[in-house]
């Protein structure tokens, strides 16, 4: 559970942060950057693939995501995995709740899993605030125009060695991999992409949120 | 003495020839201490204090493994009001200020997830075998399996995925929940988003926990940690203030006293020595005067480091002072040999009074040997082999060196006029009131064998760690110091202990290393359990598994792990297989070698005991209080070393005076100076502390040593510029031991007060006093025989 604030952050870093480093990249990164200037909320299903170096088949699963930015830094986050996972969690402002299956669907998070989901927004806060210097002594990355694909390697120990997105003409996400030190990797392939669109309400089984 | 005398004059005339040979052979000698003494390890520790014996030696020992000894709390606070986002800034602040190479964020207790095959089997006692029956059913795997695949399928890195592996039921949970449940805040603290960072409900306070990257002991780590906290809490605004606790603050504090209190003492000593010389001297003879009490210290040092491993920090402070009265010898023997007396003469004259005085001298030291604190007998040894270098080098070498004795002085004034013996009644009156109002103030006085009287700043040290206590560890529950010879009896005494708290005490919540860890006869039959549990139930679990991993989408080969597990062959566990598997960071938490005892120190932390049991061998509670009292025992012992000393001192005299007048007038000093010092510390309300004890027998050695000087002096009709050798020695010792009055470490401070006032007192006494006892009998007999 602690890990799905950490994947979610990387989509934050991905939309909304600057980073310094090459003049191609640069340049691939502004470029990104002016396309998804006017965002202020996206959503998005998506289909997970979790493949571990111990295991012959990837576990796949599915899911939507939806994120609001609000006034004064404050967001809203919602990531749910549809079942037979039927987990997930919801952020909105001071608050985070756990979902999970049964009933009620929603409890409020305890002291570890919210430190450890804000440790993880913590580490992604410099993308949001497209702090470039902060981005720069974290990660080298690089970049590559065609598919538009930005790899990013990280300077200093964390979960994931690497990481890699790549998005549309449009500026709208398509995919996200992460790799681990120990070879397992997870790939999240995003449909149904809407810029701007109302911040979802509903869970996938219909449940309204908190 | 007269032989001693003659030997002297004897080697006198052996060496003259062979001087160049002597200057070389003391020159290698000199290099020699030197070398070893540079070798040596220091040790800034108040532990040297601390008297050896079972008791207090396995209290240092458990100091080092006690909980809050292993952690760093910081805390900062609001003086007035509170602002939670002001107060979580400056937390984080602080946090990123301290340098991670001297302190880290507290870690997880837990091992690593591939430890859980070896640890799992040696811990299943009855009661875990119990509760693992309870996770071993069906219904308790079909939820968790499915559990672990929502928790898989959501994405969990790295050792979570590895503990879902190796124990996807969950029964780590019930042998790692009783270190899992110790806490050591209390209800009702918050935890920040920040690691090792807490809040008090009404955030006006934060606490921060950080783990020491360095044995507290290490006086070079402990000084930049300190260095760096305080830095790090001077950088707080001025409507908050910080303030924090570690075993190494400790160790700082003392290390920066007593090389502060090292260097200003040699550095005055010296000058102070350099000035009296050249005052009192004024001639080149100051020099080889200056050089005495330095090769004198050289030597001792070094001899020193040859006998113990580790020094005193402390001990090596008062060795500085120690300078003072190496130098003794040499003094007298250089105005001895500037008289107009011949030489020989004066060697001969001198060497017997200085023989008795080093022995005198010596016989206080000698008595401390004994001592039953280590800070003391190196203090001891250092001081008696600085004595007897300086009076060798006094007798032997000195008379040897080029203008040691000259110019001459002024003519050899015959004491005349003066009896030769002391009034027998008006000395004993005046000794007998004397030891009357010395005894009485004894018991006026008070008393301290607090830790705070052993240590730099302990009075803020222990008041800052009081606060936090109170604040944020009201609870820290009891903890048990256990000992063994091996492994193996000490894991057997913890559950021994462990036992017995239970059974007079059934709520009570203890945790030590033998809960995971149990001695090898406990080990095996866990084992022995452990594998009849998995002949009665392995291929149960095992199909379970599969088919509700396959149920809920999971392959099965992601739990090969815990497959493999259930048809293993369980094996014992050694402290040193933990090392090699990883788990060095539990270990050292709970358990620890110490080498030069050669044993094996554990604790066990016990919470809700009501009644404490008997302890078997080798168990003791920790009790500040306890050992406070212990340590009240100590000083009483310790403090019969000032009777000794004058009982001891007393029949020596009475050996070498062989008359009970001159005896007693030779004490006199030495009691006069014992007398003013109790009196001083009762006026000034300074407790009696085990430092200041033992310097009472230094202070009796030193007084008797001038005592004796002056009652040869009438004895011999001859003054050899006693007095004027007297004031200088006196007053270099003074420079040396007296200036310890002005340390800041407290030890040596209370040392050095008692050596300051005796002196002082003992030498007008010597010079002033001492003569008064003896009547102008012979003027008055050879001006009534002229008459006649």
């Amino acid at each position: 559970m602690r890990a799905l604030p950490l994947s979610l952050g990387l989509i934050f870093f991905l939309l909304f942060s600057g980073i310094s480093f090459g003049e191609e990249a640069k340049a691939l990164w502004m470029d990104f950057a002016r396309l998804n200037r006017d965002t202020r909320s996206l959503c998005a299903q998506f289909s997970q693939e979790k493949r571990f170096s111990f295991l012959e088949k990837a576990i796949v699963s599915q899911g939507q995501f939806s994120f609001e930015k609000k006034e004064k830094g404050q967001y809203a986050l919602l990531w749910e995995y549809a079942p037979p996972v039927s987990s997930g969690f919801y952020f909105d402002e001071e608050t985070l709740w756990i979902i999970s299956e049964g009933n009620p669907r929603f409890r409020k998070a305890g002291h570890e899993e919210k430190s450890a989901f804000s440790k993880i927004v913590k580490t992604i806060l410099p993308w949001m605030t497209a702090d470039e210097k902060s981005l720069s002594q974290s990660y080298s990355i690089r970049a590559q125009a065609s598919p538009r694909t930005f790899v990013c390697t990280a300077r200093k120990s964390s979960p994931f060695v690497q990481m890699t997105f790549s998005y549309d003409d449009t500026g709208l996400l398509r995919t996200l991999s992460f790799e681990e030190e120990n070879g397992d990797s997870t790939v999240l392939t995003f449909r149904n992409v809407v810029k701007n669109g109302k911040f979802v309400q509903t869970l996938l089984t219909g449940e309204r949120l908190p | 003495m007269t032989s001693f005398a003659l030997l002297v004059e004897r080697a006198y005339f052996a060496l003259a020839p062979k001087r160049a040979l002597l200057f070389i052979f003391l020159a290698l000698f000199i290099a020699c201490a030197g070398h070893v003494l540079s070798k040596a390890e220091v040790s800034t520790s108040s532990r040297y204090f601390f008297p050896e014996g079972s008791v207090f030696s396995q209290y240092a020992r458990g100091m080092e493994l006690l909980p809050l000894s292993r952690l760093i709390a910081i805390e900062i606070a609001f003086e007035d009001g509170a602002s939670k986002e002001r107060l979580l800034r400056e937390a984080h602040r602080i946090q990123e200020i301290i340098p991670g190479e001297l302190a880290t964020p507290p870690k997880s207790f837990l091992p690593p997830a591939s430890l859980f095959p070896a640890l799992f089997p040696v811990a299943f006692s009855d009661e875990v075998r119990e509760s693992v029956q309870k996770r071993s059913d069906d219904a308790w795997i079909s939820r968790t399996i499915r559990k672990d695949m929502q928790r898989i399928a959501a994405f969990t890195p790295g050792e979570a995925v590895l503990w879902i592996r190796e124990d996807p039921l969950e029964w780590r949970d019930i042998f790692l929940g009783k270190f899992a449940s110790w806490r050591m805040l209390p209800e009702g603290i918050i935890q920040s988003d920040s690691e090792g960072c807490f809040l008090k409900e009404d955030a006006k306070r934060a606490l921060l926990l950080f783990e020491p990257t360095k044995a507290f002991y290490d006086a070079d780590y402990a000084t930049a940690l300190d260095s760096a906290i305080q830095h790090a809490l001077s950088t707080l605004p001025k409507d908050m203030q910080g303030i924090y606790m570690a075993a190494a603050r400790h160790t700082a504090s003392n290390t920066r006293a007593i090389h502060g209190d090292i260097a200003w003492i040699l550095g005055f000593s010296l000058l102070g020595l350099v000035t009296l010389y050249a005052f009192f001297s004024r001639s080149i003879g100051a020099f080889w005067l200056f050089l005495t009490p330095c090769v004198a210290c050289s030597i001792s040092m070094g001899l020193l480091g040859f006998f113990f491993p580790v020094l005193s920090g402390l001990a090596l402070g008062f060795g500085c002072a120690v300078l003072g009265i190496s130098e003794d010898y040499a003094v007298h023997m250089h105005f001895a040999l500037r008289s107009l007396c011949p030489k020989e003469e004066a060697l001969k004259a001198l060497a017997s009074p200085l023989l008795q005085g080093l022995i005198l001298n010596a016989t206080g030291f000698f008595l401390l040997l004994f001592s039953a604190l280590p800070a003391i007998r190196q203090l001891a040894a250092l001081s008696l082999t600085s004595l007897t270098a300086g009076f060798l080098l006094a007798l032997f070498i000195l008379p040897h060196c080029p203008y040691f004795d000259s110019p001459k002085l002024f003519e050899e004034t015959p004491r005349q006029g003066f009896s030769q013996s002391p009034s027998l009644w008006k000395i004993f009156c005046f000794v007998f009131f004397l030891a009357m109002g010395a005894s009485l103030l004894l018991h006026w006085t008070r008393y301290d064998v607090s830790p705070r009287s052993l240590g730099a700043d302990m009075e803020a040290i222990m008041a800052d760690a009081r606060h936090l206590h109170e604040e944020w560890f009201p609870d820290t529950g009891s903890v048990v110091l256990v000992e063994g010879k091996s492994e193996e009896e000490l894991l057997t005494r913890l559950s021994d202990v462990e036992r017995r708290i239970q059974l007079g005490n059934p709520k009570a919540h203890c945790v030590s290393m033998a809960d995971f860890l149990p001695s090898l006869a406990i080990q095996r039959e866990n084992c022995g359990r452990f594998a009849r549990f998995l002949e009665e139930n392995g291929r149960r679990i095992q199909e379970a598994l599969r088919i509700h991993s396959q149920e809920s989408g999971l392959d099965p080969a992601f739990f090969a792990p815990f497959l493999s597990f259930l048809e293993s062959v369980p094996k014992t566990v050694t402290l040193q297989d933990l090392e090699t598997i990883g788990l060095h960071d539990v270990r050292s938490r709970l358990i620890r070698f110490f080498p030069r005892e050669n044993v094996y120190c554990g604790i066990l932390m016990a919470r809700d005991v009501e009644s404490l049991p008997n302890l078997p061998e080798g168990a003791l509670f920790y009790d500040a209080r306890k050992m406070e009292e212990a340590l009240q025992g100590i000083f009483y012992e310790e403090s019969r070393f000032v009777p000794y000393a004058l009982c001891l001192s007393f029949c020596l005299l009475l050996i070498f005076l062989r008359s009970l007048s001159r005896t007693l007038l030779a004490a006199l000093p030495a009691l006069l100076g014992v007398f003013f010092v109790l009196l001083f510390f009762l006026v000034m309300e300074m407790p009696i502390t085990l430092a200041s004890l033992s310097a009472f027998p230094l202070l009796i050695g030193l007084a008797l040593d001038h005592g004796i000087m002056v009652v040869h002096s009438f004895a011999s009709g001859y003054t050899l510029h006693i007095s004027r050798a007297m004031v200088l020695s006196s007053l270099t010792a003074c420079t040396g031991m007296g200036l310890l009055a002005f340390s800041r470490h407290p030890a040596l401070a209370h040392m050095g007060w008692v050596l300051l006032i005796g002196l002082l007192v003992e030498i007008v006494s010597s010079i002033y006093l001492l003569p008064l006892f003896y009547s102008k009998k012979v003027a008055i007999r050879l001006s009534n025989d002229k008459m006649r």
